[in-house]
Formats: structure tokens, sequence, C-alpha cells
């Protein structure tokens, strides 16, 4: 930094001092050569004035050199204010950006024991709520149990925004490491249906253990889990809670570079699938087709940006009716190297 | 069937307490943290079934608490019920072995999949009452 200033202070001396080099080149060489004869015939009578003569054209050079390094300089302390100003705005830029970090960092560790505690305080709100739901509906109380509703609606939606805020603040620590691409792929989805309910149903298929060999994929195995719990709870929410999940693991290159290897995972569900006005907004973020207190719209976009960050692409094919067919590339890499 | 409910949370344990009895569990021993489940599990542990905890609590976590009812119980059903909403928790308690996960605030719908589920892959002479 020091050097940049001082090389930068060197050119402004240097420039400075050629301009008033050739200024005063100028301008004398004006004076002199446009009275150089006639003062040559005055010489021996006027050689006082000569003398005047010659003063006065290198204090008007020394003027105009002055006149004209002040405005130079000027200009220059311009431009220097100017980068001062600027310089002041990236440091406060960085240190409100820098606040903002550290308050996000404070709100993470708070929110994660805020969460527990609320997630905890409204146990007894929706565990007990539908007990007394249930009981007025059995007795007929039917304004009653619609304001119990209500109170299950609104404590449904207090939890949402608190798994919304935790989502936000919390730390990811993506750690990319290589894993067997099949073998991280299989552990990842069974660990997504153990969180399911168990009414869904996987039926996963793979290649077989010679063709997986010396298959390797750069992962996170934590994102890898939340792009799969992710889609296959969208299956499960579109199949109404039952049903099954059929995912097959195949080999292959990718889509947009078919020299590239890659590993394909296929998830489909018989639920009731989308039209094309939806499918062409499922990954954009706060999109969602849910109740206010089912889903966030979230989920697809983050997926979006966990394969992103894998260098995978996602695609999905959906028939209104019929189901949905998400299908993920990843690159792989052949061999352990 | 016994039932042991481990939660400091006294709201939350009669909540739990009143679920599982909803749901057709009405044998039901509680504790308010790890360390007494503990000693209630040496003192009892031919009558527990099934044992329902909490994750975090005071003394002993629920997951220490699991760790070492592995030991002597490998495939005790342990249902483990938290607020913590990460997944690497979920990793967590999965690598401890635990036999399902419950994140709360769960409903009456949750917990009764959750329970009947477990129980289904218990064998029949161990279960008193099936939900």
């Amino acid at each position: 930094m020091a050097t940049t200033r001082q090389k930068r202070e060197n050119k402004e001396i240097a420039i400075d001092l050629g301009i008033a080099l050739v200024i005063l080149v100028v301008v004398s060489s004006y004076f002199i050569v446009h009275d150089v004869f006639e003062r040559w015939i005055a010489y021996t009578q006027q050689y006082e004035q000569w003398e005047l003569d010659e003063f006065f054209a290198i204090f008007v050079a020394l003027l105009i050199t002055g006149v004209v390094l002040a405005c130079r300089h000027i200009f220059v302390l311009g431009e220097l204010l100017r980068d001062l100003e600027a310089a002041h705005k990236h440091i406060a830029l960085q240190a409100s950006i820098q606040t903002q970090q550290e308050k996000l960092a404070a709100l993470g560790e708070l929110s994660g024991g805020m969460a527990h505690e609320m997630n905890n305080a409204l146990q007894p709100v929706l565990g007990l709520g539908e007990l007394v739901r249930d009981g007025l509906k059995e007795s007929g109380n039917q304004n009653h149990f619609e304001y119990m509703e209500l109170i299950l609606g609104s404590a449904a939606h207090a939890h949402l925004i608190i798994d919304n805020v935790l989502n936000f603040t919390r730390d990811k620590n993506i750690e990319m490491t290589r894993h067997d691409a099949f073998e991280i792929l299989l552990e990842t989805l069974s660990f997504s249906k153990s969180i399911m309910p168990t009414m869904i149903v996987f039926n996963i298929s793979s290649p077989d253990e010679n063709e997986a060999r010396g298959v390797f994929l750069e992962c996170d195995k934590t994102s890898l889990i939340q792009i799969f719990v992710n889609i296959t709870k969208n299956a499960a929410d579109a199949m109404d809670g039952e049903g099954t999940i059929d995912i097959s693991l195949t080999q292959g290159a990718m889509p947009h570079s078919p020299y590239t290897p890659a590993v394909c995972i296929s998830i489909s569900d018989t639920g009731c699938g989308m039209d094309e006005r939806i499918t062409k907004k499922i990954f954009d973020p706060f999109f969602t087709t849910k109740d206010m207190s089912e889903g966030t719209g979230l989920g697809l976009s983050s997926v979006l940006g966990l394969v992103k960050m894998h260098d995978g692409e996602i695609s999905l094919r959906s028939t209104p009716g019929v189901g949905t067919t998400f299908t993920l590339h990843f690159p792989t890499i052949r061999n352990n190297t | 069937m016994s039932v042991l409910l481990v939660e400091d949370d006294r709201n939350v344990r009669a909540t739990v307490k009143s679920m599982l009895r909803e749901i057709g569990l009405q044998d039901i021993y509680t504790c308010s943290n790890g360390a007494d489940a503990l000693r209630f599990f040496e003192e009892e542990s031919s009558e527990v079934r099934l044992i329902i905890c909490d994750w975090n609590m005071p003394q002993k976590t629920g997951i220490e608490f699991l760790r070492e009812i592995r030991q002597s119980h490998p495939e005790l059903p342990f249902l483990l019920i938290t607020a913590r909403a990460d997944q690497e928790s979920v990793i967590a308690a999965k690598d401890a072995h635990v036999t399902d996960y419950l994140r709360k605030p769960f409903t009456l719908a949750d917990l009764k999949s959750r329970v009947t589920h477990i129980l289904s892959h218990m064998d029949d002479d161990l279960i008193g009452v099936t939900p």
C-alpha cells in the first residue's frame, strides 16, 4: 500500500516538473523568438529595456506555470477527495457487513437456545390442544371446536417461524469430502427414509457392486441428506403421507456436459403432480402450493442451491394426477485418484 | 407394558404422559432427568419395555443416558424426543443407536405412528398393551 502511494507521489512530481518545464520553454521561447530581431537591432541603444523585457518574460512564464500547476492540483485534489470519500464509504460498508455478520452469528447462537425453549413451550399447546379439540368435536361444541382449530393452526405457524429463523441463521459448515458414490447416496437416502412417516415406502434400485465400484463423489453428507429429505418430503406430502417413492440410482453423464461422468438419481412419486405453471416456479424462493402452516416455500429453492454447490443439475417432470419425478445429476470421479 | 418417560420440563412431561395414555399406554413411569432415569432403570429395568426421553436435560442428557443404556440393553426401544431441529443432532442420535427420533412439538398422530412402528418391531411377548 505504502509502495503504491510512493509511486503515485513520484509520478505527480514528475508530471509537475514536466508541465513547468514545457511552459517555461514555450513562453520564454515565444518572447525570445518574437522580439529577437528587434532586440538585436536595439541592443546597443536600449540595453536596460531588453533586460527588463527578458525578466518580464520569465515572470509571465512563471505566473502561467503557477496558475496551470495550481489548476492541475485543484483537479488532482478533487480526485483525491473523491477517492477518500469512496474509501470511507467502503470502510463504512465493510464495518456494516461485519456488524451484520456478528449480529447474525449472535442471533444464530441465541436462536438455537430459543428454538429449544419455544418448541418445548409449544408441545403442550399442540399435544393437549389436539386432545381438547377432539373432545370438543365429540361433544358437538362446533364453535369451541373451531376456536381450538385456530389455536392449533396458530401454534403450528409459530413452530414454522422458529424453524425458518433456525434455517436462516444456522452455521452451515460445508465439508466436501470424497465418498464412494453409491455407498454415500444409499446411506443418505436411507437416512432420509428413517425420518419419513412410516406409511411412506422407499423402493430403491441401484447398480450392482461390480458396476458401482470405483465411482466417487465429492460431496457434503449433511447437504445430501438435506436435498433428499426435502425432495422426499415433498413427494410424501404430494401422496398425502402414504405411498411408494421410487428411487433409481444409475451411472451416466451430466446433461449439459456429456463427457463428464455423473451419477443420476431419479426420485418419483405417484402423488397429485403439478401443472406447468407450478413447475416453472417450483425452485423459486418462497413459492409454495402448501398451506401457510405447512410450507415455507424454501425447501426446493435450498435444494437447488445445494445441488449447484455440488456442481450438479436438477430437473423435474410432472403430470397432474399422475405424479412427479425429480432427476438429479452429480459429477463423479472414476477411480480414487 | 411399561414405558419410562424422561423429560425435565414439567408441562411437557405431563403432556406426553397424557398423549401416551390417549394412545393406550397406561403404565408410565416418569423421571425429570437422565441421572434419575438411570438410577430408576437400574432398579426397574425388567419392567421397562420402551424409553421415551428428552435430549436436553440437566445432570445427564438424553444422549448420555442412551449411551449408558445401550451398553447393557442394545435392543431396548428408545424414542428420543427433542426440540433440537438440526440434522447434525439427528445424525448424532443415530450414531448413538437411537431407535427412533421425534421432533418437538409433535402431534398425537406423530407420537402414535412412531410408538406403533416401534412396538410392531418388538417381540409379541414383550408387549402387554398394543396401542
